[in-house]
């Protein structure tokens, strides 16, 4: 008895920072929530805000992925953002569309597919503007371009890493900031259906501006370091949800933050 | 050419020859020349007789005959492993002409790891001497990719399997790799130096495809691995598929001891379009090999003639009537050996035309959804196991003649399944094996509760499997939305019985049909084809309305890639510019590992829109 042919279809499945697949389609939906009531100062020391300040963010959003061709993606995504800042027992709250991100991602998977170089191009297109009558600010309101690049391999049976480096660029205002972010990302498929995935990310974010809000998404000048784990359980053949828990574990200039988030990605068809 | 070839029995790829083997402590026979009549040399390519998946057994061979007189007889060689069983024998016809030289190399099927003992005899007319030797086999067996030119594992039905207890004996012939004049006879003692000329040959195309009076281009490498500078020539000589030579070209050769030379070879045109064969022969103060590679010029424009029989349309449509009027009977049941943690697997049983049973083994991942549906066909009298994909259903088809239930009513005399009832097309086995490929279609059809998404359904399968795809796609052309093809055979028979019948080895499926029409004498040949051409593969391409992913090797033995490549040029225009074809130069019956990527991918591509119905 002979099996027909051994078919590396399960490369073909949405793993990050390999090709879609020419005509697939994915949605994201997304919801984050993110807390800071510390934060490290110029000196990397933890400091915390006084008793009963702290910032808050929660966001939706919707990502859409599409292969328009057999090794370029096309995203775009669009948040809806609400945040707020509570100090001294007054609490400021604003909220509205976030910055929309459109990208391009080109793959030069190896012949197998089982690892694959990436170059991503993206433009930030803030959608809402900074009103001095409604903070605490959503973010920059400033347009930004992005470059990046991404290796993605499968370092043992049943894993898949992505070592990935990304420059963005926010042209708007002179004192930027440039931004410089690497991150490793492993992911050790549990069952065919189970996904555990760990991310460690580093951060720099260099501008002349050097101040510190407690608005951590308006802070120019800062460096990081954060963690996330996260849980992928396919459903059906084409719904998969995650829940994601985030942690800043280090940093100057910039606020602790502890957050969770929860996606789910729909392919079509 | 002073050589004549016999051929008594083909049963297998090319082996060989003459020989006379290697003292027992593995290094290459060294024989000393006292102006004999007959001188035989013969060495293990590799000098310590020690071969692995990498470097194939493979002796070569030289016969010098120096007498007044021709001199034929046999050449019998058998393997024997350490237990004392014998696991190849093989045997072949020698002659050369008086005052002549021949020279060659053979490969021995084997690729078992162990220590062994040659035992070669070789008797001719005036001439007779036993040869022993030891050799060995390390590491794993070799792969595919390893294997050029042979066939890969879904057709080894087509192969006589050479490495077994009862140790089958074949005959062939001993290759012409090199004729010349006798040498005269040396005097002084001599010794055979060790090493070998290795000959690497690539086309200007990787596809080895050229268009438009396009030259015909090689790139040569030639690595010589003697510790002496070795002169010579190297002849490469193009071939039509039936065996008529159109051009050679020949370059002398100078290398230095271990010395590599790089050069481009460039032939002129060929005028007709068609695949070709190439002879590359390498002829050095020591070595002389031939290697056989194949290229297309042209292709899309081969166009080999229609055969269509009388009233084609009005008999596939009466064997689908016989087929709808037949009780189909299906029987699913889960298969709890078969299923996993992810997969449920069912064996389905059912009914074909004459009430014949045939099953299939129906894969479902458990996971919630409608899935697209791949249908895979198996090979020439292969079985298929359910296969196990996470984002498809999978149906393997096993049809009429694989289990003895449907053995014991097809064909209950054991003849070869391609010969069984060709007198009568009305009767013929492939009338029921393709009918039973569109049952299995029914099945999913009627079944589409199990999760099958039903405007999207995929054919696939290699060698025979490839065939029934696209076959039953143009038989239901309104339920199929793609299919994959990887080395159909069975295409264009009227062609392919001819060249087949021009080379000297038959093979499969042309010796079958050809030793039966010969010893049966219920048929003639004509006749054969008449029957054979209501099931061509060519016949039913214009039917197919869904685009195909094709693909050929070249040196294909048991379809001619020019019948292959013809029944895809007959696919219609709009089809044909929706399908892909793919042309694989080095390979025989195979496909490359790397091909199923193209494989996976177009299985994502083509069913992400639903067939419209």
């Amino acid at each position: 008895m002979v099996c027909l042919g051994t078919l590396l279809l399960s490369v073909l499945h949405c793993y990050a920072d390999f090709p879609m697949g020419k005509g697939r389609v994915a949605l994201i939906g997304t919801y984050n929530y993110f807390y800071s009531n510390k934060y490290f100062d110029e000196k990397a020391k933890l400091i915390k805000y006084p008793t009963g300040d702290f910032f808050n963010s929660t966001s939706y959003g919707l990502t859409f992925m599409a292969g328009i061709g057999r090794k370029v993606d096309l995203n775009v995504s669009v948040p809806f953002v609400v945040q707020s800042i509570t100090t001294s027992g007054v609490k400021q709250t604003n909220s509205g569309l976030g910055d929309a991100n459109l990208g391009l991602s080109f793959h030069f998977p190896s012949e197998s597919l089982t690892k694959s170089f990436t170059i991503k191009t993206g433009v930030i297109l803030p959608l809402y503007q900074n009103d001095t009558l409604k903070t605490p600010y959503l973010g920059y309101a400033s347009t930004g371009v992005q470059l990046g690049a991404a290796y993605a391999f499968s370092p043992f049976k049943q894993a898949y890493a992505t070592l990935e480096f990304t420059y963005t660029r926010f042209l708007d205002a002179s004192e930027g900031p440039n931004q410089y972010r690497g991150a490793f990302t492993l992911s050790k498929m549990l069952t065919n259906y189970t996904t555990l995935t760990g991310s460690f990310a580093h951060q720099i974010s260099r501008s002349a501006n050097t101040d510190f809000s407690q608005n951590i998404s308006i802070n120019k000048n800062f460096d990081g370091g954060t963690i996330s784990l996260s849980l992928t359980q396919r459903i059906t053949r084409t719904i998969t949800p995650s829940i994601q828990g985030f942690y800043t574990l280090y940093g100057k200039n910039m606020g602790l933050g502890l957050g969770a988030s929860f996606f789910v990605t729909v392919r079509i068809p | 050419m002073a050589i004549e070839f016999k051929i008594k029995k083909i049963t297998q790829v090319l082996l060989v020859l003459v020989f006379v083997l290697s003292t027992t402590d593995g290094k290459a026979f060294q024989r000393k020349k006292q102006t004999p009549d007959v001188a035989v040399k013969f060495a293990p390519n590799n000098s310590r007789a020690r071969f692995s998946a990498k470097f194939p057994i493979k002796y070569k061979i030289s016969l010098t005959n120096n007498l007044k007189a021709d001199q034929e007889g046999t050449l019998v060689y058998t393997i024997t492993n350490g237990k004392g069983d014998q696991v190849v024998t093989n045997s072949m016809d020698v002659k050369v002409n008086a005052k002549k030289k021949l020279s060659s190399s053979f490969e021995i099927p084997l690729d078992i790891e162990g220590d062994y003992t040659i035992n070669a005899t070789l008797a001719l007319t005036d001439y007779t001497e036993n040869f022993n030797g030891e050799l060995s086999y390390k590491g794993p067996p070799r792969k595919q990719k390893d294997r050029k030119g042979e066939i890969n594992p879904y057709n080894t039905a087509w192969a006589t399997d050479n490495i077994n207890k009862d140790a089958p004996s074949n005959t062939a012939v001993l290759a012409p790799e090199k004729m010349s004049e006798a040498p005269e006879p040396v005097e002084e003692e001599s010794e055979e130096e060790e090493g070998e000329i290795i000959t690497k040959v690539k086309p200007a195309h990787a596809d080895g495809l050229f268009f438009d009076k396009e030259s015909i281009k090689y790139s040569v490498t030639i690595t010589n691995k003697y510790k002496s500078k070795q002169e010579g020539t190297l002849n490469m000589i193009i071939v039509t598929e039936d065996g008529k030579v159109v051009n050679n070209k020949e370059v002398k050769l100078k290398l230095g001891k271990r010395g590599v030379k790089h050069f481009t070879m460039v032939l002129p045109a060929v005028k007709t379009p068609g695949i070709y064969n190439l002879r590359v022969a390498v002829n050095t103060t020591t070595y002389d090999d031939t290697s056989e590679h194949a290229f297309g010029y042209d292709i899309n424009k081969i166009n080999q003639p229609f055969h269509f029989p009388p009233q084609f349309d009005e008999y596939w449509k009466g064997a689908l009537a016989e087929l709808a009027a037949t009780d189909p009977q299906y029987k699913i049941t889960k298969d709890e050996g078969f299923s996993s943690r992810y997969h449920n697997v069912y064996r389905v049983d059912m009914m074909g035309i004459g009430n014949v049973p045939f099953f299939g083994y129906l894969t479902v991942p458990k996971l919630p959804g409608k899935y697209p549906v791949l249908i895979g066909y198996g090979g020439y009298r292969r079985d298929v196991l359910p296969m196990k994909f996470g984002d498809f259903i999978s149906f393997a088809v096993n049809v009429r003649g694989l289990e003895k239930a449907s053995i014991d009513l097809i064909n209950p005399d054991k003849k070869e399944q391609i010969v069984i009832n060709i007198e009568d097309k009305d009767k013929y086995v492939y009338r029921g094996i393709y009918t039973d490929c569109v049952r299995a279609v029914d099945f999913i059809f009627s079944h589409a509760d199990m999760g099958m998404d039903l405007g999207r359904i995929v054919a696939f399968g290699g060698s025979q499997g490839a065939t029934l795809g696209i076959i039953t796609a143009a038989l239901t052309p309104d339920r199929i939305g793609s299919a994959v093809a990887s080395n159909p055979v069975f295409a264009d028979w009227t062609n392919s019985l001819t060249i087949g019948q021009s080379k000297r080895e038959l093979k499969f499926p042309i010796n079958s049909i050809d030793e039966y029409i010969k010893k049966e004498k219920t048929l003639s040949q004509s006749e054969a084809i008449e029957t054979l051409n209501y099931f061509d593969l060519m016949n039913f391409m214009p039917r197919v309305q869904c685009p195909i992913l094709y693909a050929v090797g070249l040196l294909d033995e048991f379809i001619p890639p020019g019948s292959a490549i013809a029944a895809y040029n007959k696919l219609n225009p709009e089809v044909k510019a929706k399908s892909d074809l793919y042309i694989f130069p080095n390979l025989g019956h195979e496909v490359p590992t790397s091909h199923n990527v193209a494989i996976s991918t177009w299985f994502s591509e083509k069913t992400l829109r639903k067939k419209s119905r």
